[in-house]
């Protein structure tokens, strides 16, 4: 009787601590093979394009501050349900989204549309048979003719379409005019000149280079991407991206290096540790009061600095991060920030395509969710200077029409969230900070990060990458 | 009107004993069922796919592969996760010592205390029923490495207090041990003085009469007193210490450079940013049997008699 009751209490706590310890546990679903839906009704831009029973589509997606909640409502909701009268879209915002979406979605049930992260995060729902293939969505809504084709060539696998590209970014310096005409300095384009108005910087007591990574540290990876693409060279990139040059490579090796060089030399808030604990209010903070010079960060940033910039509207400015190594040129590390599908489970995979659609069918709805939303929801699609509301500031749209030049030239660079592979990625994120630390060196840093990066490959987990 | 038939009618040989077995067995059950059922969808089912998953490569989305043990081989070999093993280890120490040894000496003084008790039973509390992300944007000010504490002490000629507490990959760990405390101790406080309340008032009168100071009555009649309080405690502190998390992930997310890294932010890592789900669950398992080793031990003390 005894022994009994020690077997089932040992059984009731284990089964406790397991649970607490437990992962998602979800029924896989039955099917593997991503589902290929017949599109049964014709696009045709702002016509309706379901005809029949009003259906409703679900749609989870982050859950931004409460300001841009109800422009996506007015502009995006509403809009594309005038457009499309037997479609009712539910936009629900979500926090959490990646985890709380890919527990739904595993369970078989979750929204008709998945946003998620990235490529790489598309590619698992790929695998695993959770997602439609819109190829046959792509032929009958035009797409190819709308978007930008190295954006939606990032949503293939094996020649299948399964992802549109909800949000594209690049990283860019951002910089306080004031802070640099009040010192004599201009925006430095090459390595010297950036190195040199960081020494002055720093004797004047101000942080050359504002960020820190408390609050996110995917800073790292902003960072790698920047340096990786001006100082190795977007073309190098590209090719050790489709294997034909190794992460340890010299060049990537010495970029790295540069960048734990900038670290030690203290022009990341003073140093590793600050860096460390320093979070974004703060970074935006020093930013706008000029207690730094510039701060490396992606374009979603135009979101944040009217608000940090509230007292001095017009002070703040952006260019591309300056050219790190001679004979390199200067590119945006471009990248997707979100990524939308269509659930496999869907009932309604073809009123779900319609409402992806509206993402790219109507360019000033477009302009006016990227005014009203500004570095969030950034379709890439071209846009004109008409489409956008009067008053939309210019710097967002001088931003916006670069990206687009790059993007249609192909001279640009690859952020490391959009074309590299989910291990490979967060190894960057993580062990970035023992670079910076000095737990790692460069060397091994590189040397780890090939060694991923072939597994991945070898294991078919790579994210395409658009032919250069 | 009461008449004879509504009079229960005197209990036959087999009436009690259905009744009885209704009363005693069925009822109880059946007002079990609902809770068993919540349990077993909340708790056993996860449980078993842990269990199964830790065995798997397993993205977290579709099917998993059964790869035996390899996850375990992995495990032996991965710096970061005897790294985070370490971490927990050394936060179990100072969580075994610090508050318990805080909470003791306050509940100790705080029974002699007769005017101003609640008070200072709710000060100590409040903090455990502050929200933790209120508590972590708190410290993260506290320990702000621009405008904060060590650079005010800093601005005041103590130039060895500049510390920069959550960047500083030697002590980080221990930061936010003392700000996951701050909020901790409080809690035990008011247990123990709750336990100490219950201890027989005589048996200090008589040690008193016997001449023991106050050390030798704390140590000969209140811990004994509150010794079942005080071994709980213990026991969980030793489960909470290997699944901590809410504190280590909102304030430094395991950094930097892993120096906070915990079992519960690796697996976190592994699931849910590199779809390891598979790993993640033998990284989770390794921890509920290490947590399972205490608590068989606190089962194994009760049955030898022990007032736990």
């Amino acid at each position: 009787m005894k022994a009994s009751k020690l077997i089932s209490a040992t059984f009731i706590f284990t089964a406790l601590i397991v649970s607490a310890c437990a992962t998602p546990f979800t029924q896989a679903p039955a099917t593997q093979m991503p589902a290929t839906p017949s599109p049964t009704q014709a696009a045709a831009g702002e016509t309706s394009i379901v005809a029949g029973e009003k259906v409703k589509i679900t749609w989870w997606t982050e859950n931004p501050e409460e300001q841009y909640q109800q422009p996506l409502i007015e502009n995006f909701v509403n809009g594309c349900q005038t457009d499309n009268p037997n479609i009712e879209i539910e936009l629900k915002f979500t926090e959490n989204l990646n985890d709380v979406l890919r527990t739904a979605v595993q369970a078989g049930s979750g929204p008709d549309i998945i946003q998620t992260p990235g490529p790489a995060f598309v590619a698992e729902y790929v695998r695993a048979g959770l997602v439609s293939d819109l190829t046959p969505y792509e032929q009958k809504f035009g797409w190819r003719d709308i978007i930008f084709p190295w954006a939606l060539d990032v949503g293939k696998l094996d020649g299948k379409l399964y992802s549109l590209p909800l949000t594209y970014e690049a990283m860019v310096m951002w910089y306080n005019k004031k802070t640099l005409a009040a010192n004599n300095w201009n925006v430095p384009t090459t390595r010297a000149e950036l190195e040199k108005i960081a020494e002055e910087a720093k004797a004047k007591g101000l942080y050359p280079f504002v960020n820190g990574n408390a609050g996110w540290k995917g800073v790292n990876e902003w960072l790698v991407s920047t340096w990786y693409n001006n100082y190795a060279g977007a073309d190098n990139v590209y090719r050790a991206l489709k294997g034909d040059l190794r992460w340890d490579d010299t060049l990537f090796v010495e970029a790295i290096a540069l960048l734990k060089d900038y670290m030690d030399k203290g022009y990341f808030r003073g140093g590793k540790q600050s860096y460390f604990a320093t979070d974004f209010p703060e970074i935006e903070a020093d930013l706008a009061t000029g207690k730094g010079v510039f701060d490396f960060a992606g374009t979603w940033a135009f979101q944040n600095k009217p608000v940090a910039f509230t007292e001095n509207p017009d002070d703040w400015d952006w260019a591309p991060a300056p050219s790190l190594r001679d004979g390199v040129r200067s590119s945006f590390p471009i990248g997707i920030g979100s990524t939308l599908s269509i659930n496999a489970a869907s009932k309604n995979p073809d009123a779900a395509a319609a409402v992806l659609h509206c993402v790219y069918s109507n360019p000033r709805r477009a302009a006016k969710i990227i005014h009203d939303f500004p570095g969030e929801w950034v379709v890439p699609i071209t846009l004109t200077k008409e489409d956008f509301p009067v008053g939309t500031d210019p710097r967002f749209i001088r931003a916006l029409e670069a990206l687009a030049a790059a993007s249609k030239s192909g001279d640009y660079g690859y952020t490391t969230w959009t074309f590299w592979p989910a291990k490979s990625d967060q190894f960057i994120i993580e062990q970035m900070d023992a670079v910076f630390d000095g737990k790692m060196t460069p060397e091994e840093f590189s040397r780890q990060l090939q060694e991923i990066y072939a597994q991945e490959a070898k294991d078919g987990k790579l994210p395409p990458v658009p032919s250069r | 009107m009461l008449t004879s038939t509504s009079i229960r009618p005197f209990p036959t040989r087999a009436t009690p004993r259905s009744s009885r077995f209704i009363q005693r067995v069925i009822k109880p059950w059946l007002l079990l069922l609902p809770l068993l059922f919540f349990n077993v969808v909340v708790i056993l089912a996860p449980s078993l796919g842990t269990i199964y998953y830790a065995f798997t490569d397993w993205s977290g989305l579709g099917d998993a592969q059964w790869t035996g043990l390899a996850n375990f081989q992995r495990l032996l070999g991965d710096t970061i996760f005897w790294r985070a093993f370490g971490n927990n280890l050394i936060w179990c120490i100072l969580f075994l010592t610090v508050p318990i040894g805080m909470a003791l000496l306050g509940a100790s003084l705080l029974a002699n205390i007769r005017r101003g008790q609640t008070f200072f039973r709710v000060l100590y509390f409040a903090p455990y029923v502050i929200a933790s992300v209120v508590v972590t944007a708190l410290w993260r000010n506290i320990f702000n490495p621009s405008m904060g504490i060590g650079v005010q002490l800093a601005k005041l000629g103590l130039l060895w207090a500049d510390i920069k507490f959550l960047g500083d990959s030697n002590i980080v760990l221990y930061s936010v041990a003392f700000i996951d405390n701050w909020h901790w101790w409080g809690f035990l406080l008011v247990i123990y003085f709750a336990a100490m309340q219950s201890v027989d008032y005589s048996l200090y009168e008589h040690a008193r009469l016997e001449g023991a100071n106050r050390w030798q009555e704390f140590i000969h009649i209140t811990l004994p007193g509150i010794r079942p309080t005080l071994v709980f405690t213990l026991l969980i502190t030793v489960i909470f210490s290997f699944l901590a998390f809410e504190y280590v992930w909102l304030l430094t997310q395991g950094g930097p450079a892993n120096a906070s890294e915990m079992l519960s932010t690796m697996a976190y890592k592994s699931a849910f940013r590199r779809f390891e789900a598979g790993y993640a669950a033998a990284i989770g398992l390794t921890t509920s049997v290490i947590c399972l080793v205490f608590g068989t031990l606190f089962v194994a003390l009760r049955r030898r008699g022990w007032e736990i």
